[in-house]
């Protein structure tokens, strides 16, 4: 699935509402700090993100910081977009 | 050695240049421990705390934190470390039932702090804003940490007692409010002077420091290093959330003791972290909070041959761990659970009926511990104690903590745990009592009915919550309006999962919500 760049946000804050029940905040609030990732939800966001977005995230190519506010996933998904098969 | 502070004071005298906590690229000496745990003690004395007084803890896990622990300890009070995710009503709540004299914080509390002040919760405690000025303090400070340095660095004198108050630590409690555990020095003392010998923990190991400091596993990690007089390294929390960079700071820490709850561990194993013959350096790995699936500790166990692995049991109101369970050889079937094993020199694991009677061998009863480990109670609540800690008939004066767990002795004397006598879960090592989920959901008042029920998962976080709702006629709710009014009042990881809207919830010939029934109504966890 190919995702257009300004749709990328919209997506992924719909795989949070989706799959986590939780509206995502700001763009560039620390996730990490408010607890709305952490070890279970990580391992649900980056299936989840796999699935609907038909991309590719191997654990060990991935980066705490990576995860840190939306402004940084949807750069990590872009990454994989644009750098995947 | 009396008091938890002393084993810090004699590695620093033994070995004043060697290593205590090695954090990141930050290293603490012994030494330099032992003296700004001293100068804090003294800043706080001077601020008024002593012997008797709480003191509430807001600063992430780093070794300043674990100095605050020190400093509170050697100024003869008791601390309480807050896990710092936790929203401003749950603190207020604790800092409520606490009455602590001071608060220690640093800027990653600010927020907290904000939230408190507003809402009347500091009124007459003292601020010690561990950070360089007091700039960005939300309140009137009593001293920052640049104010330290003017202290002497020998602990004040203060009157103290082997029963004193080590610290209180908070788990979820079942009617909503969380409990506060307290703990004695004695009580520490007791499991870590039979632990470091048992496992030979000496001044070249380099330990693990994986749980949250307001989480009674720590206590170990922080106290079984310091009195083997080895080096503790605590692992940030994020990287939990990265199984490969906690296995990577396993290898260049070149740590020789891992002891943690399951669940990392299944995580790890889950993304093949892990290699064949992988930390070469570790010699033991110890586990305790809830059950290691025996799958998962197969593959350990066959990925490190080299390695100790152990069992540890015990709930935070008997100290640490209260049995152990060495396991020998790598288990066969993998359906079949690890035993806790057996008690802890001094402690005993008691598997008893209704009357306080033991069961027949092989029967299953309710566990109960008793021995040194045992916590005087719950803080500031009477009636709670009095329930879960009763007197033993066996022996006048004694007591017995009721565990809710249910247990049996199996062939070889081994305890073996069998399931719950309530409905306390185990999420990633943190007790969650269902009903103070429950609670908080209802004093939302949007909901006319709710359930929350623990689905069982083959994934590494073990058990996740479900919630089953029943919205007011006239409400409108979604998923991730509850998830985010529930953030208010209870923290991350007492927060469901997965939620289903019901028109009524199924109930069973009592009368009462049918709670199997509702499991089987979640879908299978993705």
């Amino acid at each position: 699935m190919i995702v257009r760049n300004g749709e990328l946000e919209q997506a992924v804050r719909g795989v949070f509402l989706t799959k986590l029940a939780v509206t995502a905040p700001a763009n560039d609030v620390d996730l990490l700090a408010a607890g709305i990732v952490d070890s279970v939800t990580l391992v649900e966001l980056v299936l989840a993100l796999e699935t609907q977005l038909g991309i590719s995230l191997p654990f060990e190519s991935l980066e705490i910081d990576d995860f840190r506010t939306l402004q940084r996933i949807v750069t990590l998904v872009e990454r994989s977009t644009v750098g995947g098969p | 050695m009396n008091r938890l502070e002393d084993w810090v004071r004699r590695a620093a005298d033994a070995r004043p240049e060697g290593s205590a906590i090695v954090f990141g690229s930050e290293c603490v000496s012994y030494g330099a421990l032992d003296a700004a745990s001293s100068q804090l003690a003294r800043a706080l004395a001077a601020a008024g705390v002593g012997p008797g007084d709480r003191v509430a803890l807001l600063v992430p896990k780093s070794p300043l934190a674990i100095t605050a622990m020190l400093g509170v300890l050697k100024a003869g009070a008791t601390y309480a470390p807050m896990d710092l995710k936790n929203p401003v009503a749950r603190i207020a709540q604790m800092l409520q039932a606490l009455r602590p004299r001071a608060v220690l914080a640093t800027r990653a509390a600010a927020d907290l702090l904000t939230g408190l002040e507003r809402e009347g919760g500091l009124a007459d405690v003292r601020l010690g804003w561990l950070e360089a000025d007091a700039r960005d303090a939300p309140s009137a400070v009593a001293f920052t940490r640049t104010d330290l340095a003017a202290y002497p660095a020998r602990a004040p004198a203060v009157a103290t007692a082997t029963d004193d108050l080590a610290h209180i630590l908070f788990t979820s409690g079942s009617t909503g409010v969380p409990k506060g555990v307290m703990i004695t020095h004695a009580n520490v003392r007791n499991f870590v002077e039979w632990a470091v010998p048992h496992f030979g923990i000496g001044p070249a190991d380099r330990v693990s420091g994986h749980s949250p400091l307001h989480f009674d596993l720590s206590t170990f990690d922080v106290y079984g290093a310091f009195a083997a007089g080895a080096t503790l390294y605590p692992v940030p929390p994020e990287l939990n959330l990265l199984p490969h960079k906690v296995a990577d700071l396993i290898r260049t820490a070149a740590l020789t003791q891992w002891f943690s709850v399951p669940s990392i561990l299944l995580h790890m194993a889950k993304c093949d972290a892990v290699a064949q013959d992988d930390f070469p350096t570790l010699r033991r790995l110890l586990w305790c909070g809830e059950a290691f699936p025996t799958a998962a500790l197969i593959h350990w166990m066959r990925r490190l041959p080299h390695v100790a692995f152990t069992n540890l049991y015990g709930p935070t109101e008997t100290t640490i761990a209260s049995s152990y369970y060495h396991v020998t050889t790598c288990p066969a079937n993998p359906q079949q659970p690890v035993p806790i094993g057996r008690p802890c020199d001094g402690e005993a694991l008691l598997v008893l009926d209704d009357r306080l009677d033991p069961v027949r061998d092989g029967s299953t009863g309710d566990l109960y511990i008793a021995g040194p480990g045992l916590s005087p109670g719950y803080w500031g609540d009477p009636d709670k104690t009095r329930a879960a800690f009763v007197p033993d008939p066996r022996e006048p004066g004694a007591r017995l903590y009721r565990t809710g767990d249910l247990a049996r002795v199996d062939g070889q004397g081994d305890v073996v745990l069998v399931g719950r006598r309530d409905s306390q879960v185990k999420s990633r090592g943190y007790r969650i009592e269902l009903g103070e989920i429950e609670a908080a959901l209802h004093a939302l008042e949007v909901l006319r009915e709710c359930a929350v029920v623990p689905l069982a998962t083959d994934g590494f976080e073990g058990t996740v919550l479900a919630c089953a709702y029943v919205p007011q006629p006239g409400t409108e709710v979604t998923p991730a309006t509850l998830r985010q009014s529930l953030g208010k009042r209870l923290p991350p990881y007492m927060l469901p999962t997965r939620w289903q809207r019901f028109d009524h919830l199924p109930l069973n010939a009592n009368g009462k919500v049918d709670r199997r029934a509702l499991q089987t109504r979640f879908a299978p966890p993705a």
